[in-house]
């Protein structure tokens, strides 16, 4: 008798695990800090605290709470993220799923379109001319969706086209101003030039490369862009006759011939450009921190982006990263706009720059920290980005669209195929990611 | 006293069969049934039936199919050179007479390394300048680009597999040898059996379950290759070691596409089971015949 | 008697093996000795023999090693790590034990038709249950908790598989034990069963230890808090910080690894028993 009562024990416990425990609300006094009368707003990000990154979240989100003492409370929870992504995207995955999503969360800008699509975030309340007019254009720009503004950035950044001044001296090459950037032909007899010098060190005219990711459409969308191109339509929702548009096509035939020009290293050599054995290099703002702290022997500058032969002085640098969004489930949308002003604002965008060195979003973060007034460098990126800078292509079906165009980019320039082919190719698989959004 | 048991048991059992239910046949069933559907995990709500759809697609799929080829070339490497390179280096090490410990410890070593950390350590050791290129230079041979190039990316990081768990099986086989009973090898030894004979007719045919064993865990274990090429070469260069198990985390993680991923991940499971059972078959129906021509002789 | 042809063959195996050995582990030990220098000092010396050489010891020897241990929660990350290690091995000697014993020794409905499904279940990838695993854990409150991480790892249809093998050539007494009070085959299981397969149980717990210490997403998943992450997410997030020496990388996944190399030199003896173990019997 006593084994039966056993059994039945572990049946019951089994089964009463699973049906009891819901989630459990916050209530006030759980948590430090939180007191009563306080609304609770819960919000994740997209790194580990051990960070310098988290780091500038756990500060902002307590000088939030301390400016909201009585009005609001942030609990922030931080999500470990690896490099392609994982682990961050698993959990809002499963998260939608299970309707655990906080009031605010991170989403990288790009997403922007396919979240606001899906109704995963919700348009932020309602900003000032006043407010709005304090971000940079390319944040508002990736932020918008559809006409309504969803996410608000604390980082923005950009990519350069890192120099060595040494090696430029020595071939007698003059760096142009930010409004007349080198067009295509010119950076080609530039690197033709720069060929012999690089050959004798070892080296190549460029470091490039076309890793797997979000790098290569990140850095390598405004060649499309500056040949007056573009990736998608306008609502995002066609790809015929935009990807594998005839001015794409003169794109990807140029990074070709520097390829089959010996231009470029077709397997990547790492520090090459640090080890002053490449002229130019095209990488991140970040790039320069590191430059300055690790190989601070190195003469570099920063020169404009390359543009095609019939540049318009349209918009075409690199921009976007992280930002914030408030949950379609919230309903506490005015606290989580604050919230999100908050995490995004000035005060928080000067903290992102001087712990984790990464470009802040405001206008005026930019003004009062003076290296970019007087950094020649940071000064030029800044310059860039808030002139020129144009976001990634805003569609529900970005993920597919940024990794066709790596596909692209590797098949025909490292890989030697026929462009239309591979372009035709990409334009089919996204059209078959945009068949969901086709049946409304 | 019969009932006494059968109630025993299942209380012994009953734990594990509780959380094998919750959290490995409940996962199946709604991966079953979300392979039916076009689950996509940003917009659940808008989720309906396909039936069949997904599977017919998948086949018409570019880049499953190079997903699908890929992993049977991997296994096509690994599994042979493995399973035999585990087999020699046992046979060695078991006949030598000074130095087991420590080969057994040496070759183990990789083993216990993850394969996360085995991945990041051959990055560096595959890089254009790095170590294993420039051991290339002193003896003459260009660098090579490895993990770089479409070509040579799979064959590198198969080799890169084969080293980190070839001490594994090795010890398997080790153990296995040392349970062969002493008194055959007297036997043959009297019968003037050459060592090639020796290892024909007694080693292997006493090594078979083991054989098999070991030769159906290194298929099924390179079949789930995911963490090397997903470090290494993110899939690429051009896709050339984008795997099955890749395929499902992309297509359910980065393209929210949990309806489509669901199904791979149900044609994956049953082609492997195929393979596991035909494997299985085949071998057992061989070393029953090694068996049995033994038996005759002795 | 070993005649001198054989003797001479086996010197020459030997020696064979040795240097085989030695070229084997050329990354590792590659590994070691760059873990305590500088970028400019591996690229120094990668072109001579100096790259699998150890720096001169200097004061600055242990900078990398250093640098990680405190400038980063590495150290409480392995330390969780063996926390959550220890719970689960034993948790899941309990379950799986008494699991794989069920299916060795006591005959209960359905045992043979149990044990074959058992051994499909190897086959399954973690990957494509997990985002479930996730789903059940959130729903019943169990996110960034102990529990709710140990929860879906405790089961391992090939641990149970393990024990089952061996629990299958103990002898037969549990009859015995059953005539008794219900407390004797329990007590009899952790009181005799267990003692007597010390091998099969250090390799179960090895294989669990290093399931946890290896493991990524599933942590990266149920952890939000800093205080409760693992070795894996730490070690990730230092390689994937572009600041990161490649010393330093190394310098990390050797702290990564040394656990479990103790671990093996303590216990190698019976891994290698129980590792042999698992493929000598057939079911």
């Amino acid at each position: 008798m006593r084994k039966k009562k056993y059994l039945l024990l572990i049946g019951l416990l089994a089964v009463g695990s699973l049906t009891g425990c819901q989630k459990k609300e916050v209530q006030p006094g759980e948590v430090k800090g939180y007191d009563e009368g306080e609304e609770y707003l819960s919000i994740w990000v997209h790194s580990i605290e051990d960070t310098p990154e988290g780091q500038v979240y756990r500060q902002s989100v307590e000088s939030f709470n301390e400016k909201y003492d009585g009005t609001y409370f942030a609990d922030i929870e931080f999500i470990p993220r690896n490099d392609s992504g994982g682990g961050y995207s698993d959990k809002i995955n499963s998260s939608v799923l299970s309707g655990d999503l906080p009031d605010v969360l991170t989403l990288d800008g790009p997403n922007v379109a396919a979240y606001a699509k899906n109704n995963i975030i919700q348009p932020l309340a309602p900003l000032t001319e006043e407010e709005r007019g304090e971000y940079l254009e390319s944040i508002l720009d990736q932020g918008t969706y559809d006409g309504k503004l969803y996410a608000l950035g604390v980082m923005e950044s950009s990519v350069g086209l890192y120099y060595n001044k040494d090696i430029l001296e020595e071939a007698d090459i003059e760096v142009p101003d930010l409004d007349h950037p080198w067009t295509w032909t010119e950076f080609m007899e530039i690197l033709e030039k720069l060929k012999p010098i690089m050959d004798e060190k070892n080296g190549y005219p460029l470091d490039m490369t076309f890793p797997v990711g979000e790098t290569s459409i990140y850095y390598y969308a405004p060649f499309i862009w500056s040949n007056g191109g573009n990736l998608v339509s306008e609502d995002g929702l066609t790809v015929e006759g935009y990807f594998n548009s005839e001015e794409n096509v003169e794109t990807m035939n140029y990074f070709r011939q520097i390829v089959e020009k010996e231009y470029m290293s077709e397997a990547p050599i790492e520090f090459l450009f640090e080890s002053g054995r490449a002229a130019f290099k095209f990488d991140g703002a970040w790039e320069v921190n590191t430059l300055y702290e690790s190989y601070p022997d190195l003469n570099f500058g920063i020169a404009p982006y390359v543009v095609g032969d019939e540049w318009n002085k349209e918009r075409y640098t690199p921009t976007g990263s992280w930002a914030f969004a408030a949950s379609a489930g919230t309903e506490k949308i005015e606290g989580a706009t604050e919230l999100v002003k908050w995490m995004s604002g000035v005060e928080s965008g000067i903290n992102i720059w001087e712990t984790a060195k990464t470009l802040p979003s405001t206008y005026e973060a930019f003004e009062q920290i003076e290296i970019f007034q007087t950094d020649e460098n940071y000064n030029m990126l800044y310059e860039q980005l808030s002139k020129y800078g144009h976001p990634r292509p805003k569609t529900p079906v970005y993920p597919q669209v940024s990794t066709s165009f790596q596909q692209l980019l590797e098949s025909v320039a490292l890989g030697g195929k026929d462009t239309q082919t591979q372009m035709d190719k990409s334009v089919e698989r996204i059209n078959a990611k945009l068949e969901r959004y086709m049946k409304e | 006293m019969k009932k006494k048991e059968s109630i025993l048991g299942m209380a012994f059992f009953g734990p594990a069969l509780i959380l094998l239910t919750l959290f490995l046949f409940l996962p199946m069933v709604l991966t079953l049934i979300f392979s039916f559907t076009d689950y996509f995990a940003l917009n659940p709500d808008m989720t309906s039936f396909v039936g069949l759809k997904n599977y017919v697609n998948i086949f018409k799929d570019e880049l499953f199919l190079k997903a699908f080829f890929n992993t049977v070339k991997f296994v096509l490497i690994i599994v042979p050179c493995q399973c035999i390179g585990a087999l020699l280096l046992a046979l060695g090490i078991n006949k030598v007479t000074h130095c087991k410990k420590y080969f057994k410890v040496a070759f183990f070593i990789p083993v216990v390394m993850s394969l996360a950390v085995v991945s990041t350590l051959w990055m560096d050791i595959y890089s254009p300048e790095g170590i294993l290129n420039t051991m290339l230079s002193q003896i003459g041979i260009d660098a090579q680009p490895f993990i770089h190039s479409a070509k040579q990316a799979l064959p590198s990081i198969a080799v890169m597999s084969i080293w980190q768990g070839v001490g594994y099986q090795m010890i398997i086989f080790l153990g296995g040898l040392q349970n062969i009973n002493p008194a055959l090898y007297e036997a043959a030894e009297l019968d003037h059996a050459s060592a090639w004979q020796k290892f024909k007719d007694i080693t292997l045919p006493e090594l078979k379950p083991l054989c098999v064993f070991v030769f159906i865990t290194v298929t099924i274990g390179a079949f789930r290759m995911l963490v090397q090429p997903m470090v290494m070469t993110g899939g690429g260069p051009d896709h050339s070691t984008y795997t099955l198990v890749y395929d499902i985390y992309e297509t359910g993680t980065m393209n929210w596409e949990m309806g489509l991923a669901s199904t791979m991940a149900i044609v994956f499971t049953v082609f492997v089971v195929i393979l596991t059972i035909i494997q299985n078959v085949l071998t057992k129906g061989k070393g029953d015949k090694h068996v049995n021509k033994k038996a005759k002789n002795i | 008697m070993l005649t001198k042809k054989q003797k001479t063959f086996n010197w020459i195996l030997i020696i064979f093996l040795l240097a085989l050995s030695v070229f084997f582990l050329f990354p590792v030990i590659w590994m070691l000795a760059n873990s305590f220098k500088s970028d400019a000092a591996i690229t120094a010396d990668m072109s001579s023999l100096a790259a699998f050489i150890p720096p001169a010891l200097k004061g600055n020897y242990f900078e990398n090693y250093i640098t990680i241990l405190t400038d980063t929660n590495f150290l409480r990350y392995m330390l969780n790590t063996l926390f959550y290690a220890a719970v689960l091995i034993v948790l899941g000697i309990v379950v799986n034990g008494l699991a794989g014993y069920a299916l060795a020794k006591i005959k209960f409905p359905f045992r043979e038709r149990w044990l074959l499904i058992i051994m499909m279940l190897l086959i399954v990838p973690t990957e494509t249950v997990i985002t479930i695993h996730f789903l059940i854990i959130a729903k019943v409150g169990l996110l960034n908790t102990v529990l709710g991480y140990i929860l879906p790892m405790i089961v391992n249809p090939f641990n149970i598989f393990l024990f089952r093998q061996v629990f299958v050539s103990l002898p037969d007494d549990i009859y015995e034990a059953a005539q008794l009070d219900f407390c004797g085959p329990v007590k009899y299981f952790f009181t005799m069963v267990l003692p007597m397969s010390k091998t099969v149980v250090a390799t179960v717990s090895v294989f669990t230890f290093l399931g946890v210490w290896n493991d990524y997403l599933w942590p990266s998943l149920v952890f939000t808090s800093s205080d409760l992450l693992t070795a894996q997410i730490g070690l990730n997030s230092i390689t994937s910080n572009d600041n990161t020496t490649m010393g330093q990388v190394l310098a990390v996944i050797t702290l990564i690894t040394i656990p479990v190399m103790i671990i093996y030199a303590l216990f190698s003896k019976q891994i290698v028993e129980g590792v042999t173990s698992t493929g000598s019997k057939e079911g």
